[in-house]
């Protein structure tokens, strides 16, 4: 793992540090005329409404301003990566996660055998190392589904005829939630997952035990 | 070309009918075929206003099973019939024809003409929209159940095998019929702009309110065809025609769709931008402040909104998503510009604050949270996040309910003694007013929470370890809490009907030449002689208010 790695949780941060403030600023300034307007300009007193004037440079003005806004907005937006979630170089670990009605399973090419599965709507343990790049290559079975970590501030289409890969790189934890985000007909809401993103030891720990417990050849 | 030069035209000018027109049809047949579109109109927003109610009940029962974890009124497949007629009605059979109806009664009037050109057409229009909405409400008498697909009908989820049963093809053929009817109500509306102006209507001196339907009605022209045809092909390819196959298949959907799919977000937005000036220009007393700023920003929001479709598919990972994120940034200039005519119409004004005006001015601050968080959504990496949770459920609710239904209320409460011939209540209307704002904010703010920490949409169910409950409790109170407000709406129908006293052609003190005939307007809407049309406020003119040109 290069130390070049953008996690999606960190473009996310980045990104929204800039955001929430300027539509929090515009909130307030928007706000506060209407509120100076409605206490300065009501009706009393006999008070006649002064006739509209033109203030063609005032508009323009305000319009380059907003433009200026935008245009830092969107530079923001887009020095994260384009596809922000591509693999870059080589993945510490692979996963296999293929959606269907109504589940999930997971396998990992480096672990042949041995497979993490909905079953009976009961939801599964997808297993990763914390902390490293994790490349998930993403399929569907029947329908559109989509793959969404809420802690990674990430989610993905499952596209029917397409595999889609992505890195990821999970905070330590064991009961990271993900679930499927596009609806998907009767048990979209059930169609949940736990991640376990492991330290060095727990993970090598799992990886004997998942070995050991695969159906031999 | 000036909107204040005294061409020509000046002076008064008669447009009465040389003869007077043909006998009406009385009882159930005038109903039928009554082409007035005055009473096309009232038709069209009392059915969509029906829509509402239907579709708001269904929202009722939805936050009913939301309110706790667990399942408590519905199946999980009934709960997605709910959510999928919820979304249409909302969307196909209440906000977009109702954003219609207000041009189809005021576009003539504000115009000068007579009547609106294509009567026949318009009069089909109608009954194709109500039709058609009948038909997809059908689909709950069919054996499998009503539609179930989401409003979006999403390929493959809505083909026959994901989705089986008559109910979706119900609804299919009930959203075309409504669509097609929708897109002959603008194209006559649109044509009466073009060639049923009075004289001395230049374009430069249409009302606000008008050229927001030009722009409309060039969306829906444009834009609604694309919805016709993602749903026709959806209904071949349900019955056997692979017009979708595979992985390309499902994109084209979504770009069919979505080419539709947004600009449609801003025909349920202009009308009531359009409304909503020209309630703050009366009220404030002065003409709307940078009248070109803004129809220039209208005409380049409406084109740029033909090019941002592709930011409902970030995540598909099948679009080119810097595109679409820089189109719709962009979206906040000319939306910032709308921002800018009501401050400055407001700013030196002499402020009445009657129920339209509130109502008005609410638009203005509650679709503010949802266009801003609509620039948010518009970033890809923030985005992948919150896409298809609760938050976008947050956003577009404030565009759409928060927003376009408080646009809606204050067109209702200001032409509604032009309509009817007398005013309703103002003490009930501000009633309404504040529980429609506290019922909206205590609904929608938290489900910015409740989608940020990862509740997904489209769920008829959550667990009480997800720690969800609470906000969703709050959530339904806050649906409860608009209902009353609508109900308290329907009381001061009522009321105002009861003892009802009259308005008069002109109560509010109106700019516009619909403020200068009778109350209701008469068959061809203008008996006396229209006053001259030197700017886009002609009554404004005859008060001897100047028009900008005319100050030093």
């Amino acid at each position: 793992m290069s130390a070049a790695v953008a996690a999606t949780q960190d473009d996310f941060s980045r990104v929204q540090a800039v955001y929430i403030p300027v539509g929090a600023a515009a909130l307030v300034v928007v706000a506060g005329a209407f509120a100076f307007a409605l206490v300065r300009y009501r009706a009393r007193d006999g008070r006649a409404p002064r006739p509209t004037r033109e203030h063609n440079a005032l508009e323009a003005l305000i319009a380059l301003g907003i433009a200026i806004v935008v245009a830092v907005l969107v530079v923001v937006t887009f020095g994260t990566d384009e596809n922000e979630a591509r693999v870059r170089g080589r993945p510490a670990f692979r996963v296999d996660a293929v959606a269907f009605k109504w589940g999930w399973q997971f396998t990992y090419p480096a672990l042949p055998g041995v497979v993490d599965r909905t079953v009976r709507l009961i939801p599964p343990v997808l297993h990763v190392p914390a902390g490293v790049e994790v490349a998930v290559r993403l399929s569907t079975r029947d329908t559109t589904h989509a793959f969404w970590i809420p802690d990674v501030r990430y989610k993905r289409d499952a596209w029917p005829g397409v595999a889609q890969t992505f890195a990821l790189t999970f905070p330590p934890g064991q009961h990271i939630s993900g679930r499927c985000a596009q609806y998907c007909g009767l048990h979209h809401a059930d169609m949940v997952f736990t991640v376990a993103s492991l330290g060095r030891a727990e993970f090598a720990a799992w990886v004997a035990r998942a070995r050991g417990r695969r159906p031999g050849p | 070309m000036g909107r204040a030069g005294a061409g020509p035209e000046a002076g008064t000018v008669s447009l009465v009918a040389p003869r007077p027109p043909y006998a009406p049809v009385r009882g159930v047949a005038g109903a039928v075929v009554a082409t007035d579109h005055k009473a096309v109109a009232a038709r069209t927003l009392a059915t969509a206003f029906g829509f509402f109610i239907a579709g708001g009940v269904i929202a009722l029962l939805m936050r009913w099973e939301l309110a706790t974890p667990g399942m408590q009124l519905t199946s999980r497949a009934g709960y997605d019939e709910l959510f999928s007629m919820h979304g249409s009605t909302m969307i196909y059979l209440f906000v977009t024809p109702a954003a219609l109806a207000l041009g189809t009664y005021l576009v003539p009037l504000q115009v000068g003409a007579a009547e609106i050109a294509g009567p026949r057409v318009n009069l089909v229009g109608y009954w194709l929209f109500a039709f058609g909405g009948l038909l997809a409400w059908s689909s709950f008498l069919a054996r499998d159940g009503a539609a179930s697909a989401a409003w979006t009908a999403e390929f493959p989820m809505s083909d026959a095998a994901n989705t089986p049963g008559s109910g979706m093809d119900l609804w299919i053929a009930g959203v075309m019929c409504a669509t097609t009817g929708v897109i002959l109500l603008a194209a006559c509306q649109l044509a009466t702009i073009v060639a049923r102006r009075a004289p001395g209507m230049t374009m430069l001196r249409l009302p606000v309110f008008t050229w927001t339907m030009v722009v409309t009605c060039l969306m829906v022209l444009t834009a609604f065809p694309s919805l016709l045809i993602a749903m026709g092909g959806l209904a071949l390819d349900r019955h056997g025609v692979d017009v979708y196959p595979g992985a390309g298949g499902a994109t084209a959907y979504q770009h069919l769709f979505w080419f539709y799919g947004h600009p449609v977000v801003y025909v349920m937005f202009f009308p009531f931008v359009g409304a909503s000036l020209e309630v703050i220009a009366t009220f404030s007393g002065r003409r709307v402040f940078g009248y070109r700023g803004v129809v220039l920003s209208l005409l380049a929001f409406a084109a740029l909104s033909m090019a941002v479709w592709g930011h409902h598919m970030f995540t598909t990972g099948q679009v080119a998503n810097r595109y679409f994120s820089l189109t719709s940034t962009m979206l906040a200039v000319p939306a910032g510009m709308e921002y800018v005519a009501a401050v400055g119409t407001l700013i030196g004004g002499a402020l009445r604050l009657r129920t339209a005006m509130l109502f008005a001015l609410a638009f203005f601050l509650q679709f503010l949270i949802g266009g801003l968080t609509g620039i948010y959504t518009g970033s890809p990496p923030l985005d992948y996040h919150v896409h298809d949770s609760y938050f976008v459920v947050a956003h577009f609710h404030y565009t759409l309910l928060a927003g376009s239904v408080f646009g809606l209320f204050a067109a209702v409460y200001y032409w509604w003694p032009k309509v009817t011939g007398f005013r309703l209540r103002e003490g009930l209307g501000r009633l309404h007013l504040a529980l429609f704002v506290i019922g909206t904010n205590v609904t929608f703010l938290p489900m910015f929470v409740l989608g940020y920490d990862g509740m997904p949409r489209r769920v008829a169910n959550y667990r009480p370890a997800d720690g969800w409950t609470t906000l969703n409790l709050v959530a339904t109170g806050g649906a409860f809490v608009i209902a009353v407000s609508v109900a308290v709406f329907l009381l001061n129908v009522y009321v105002s009907w009861l003892r009802s006293e009259p308005a008069g052609p002109d109560p509010w003190g109106g700019q516009t030449l619909e403020w200068a005939t009778a109350s209701p307007p008469p068959r061809l809407n203008f008996t006396a002689p229209l006053p001259p049309v030197r700017s886009a406020e002609p009554l404004l003119d005859l008060r001897g208010v100047p028009t900008p040109e005319a100050l030093p």
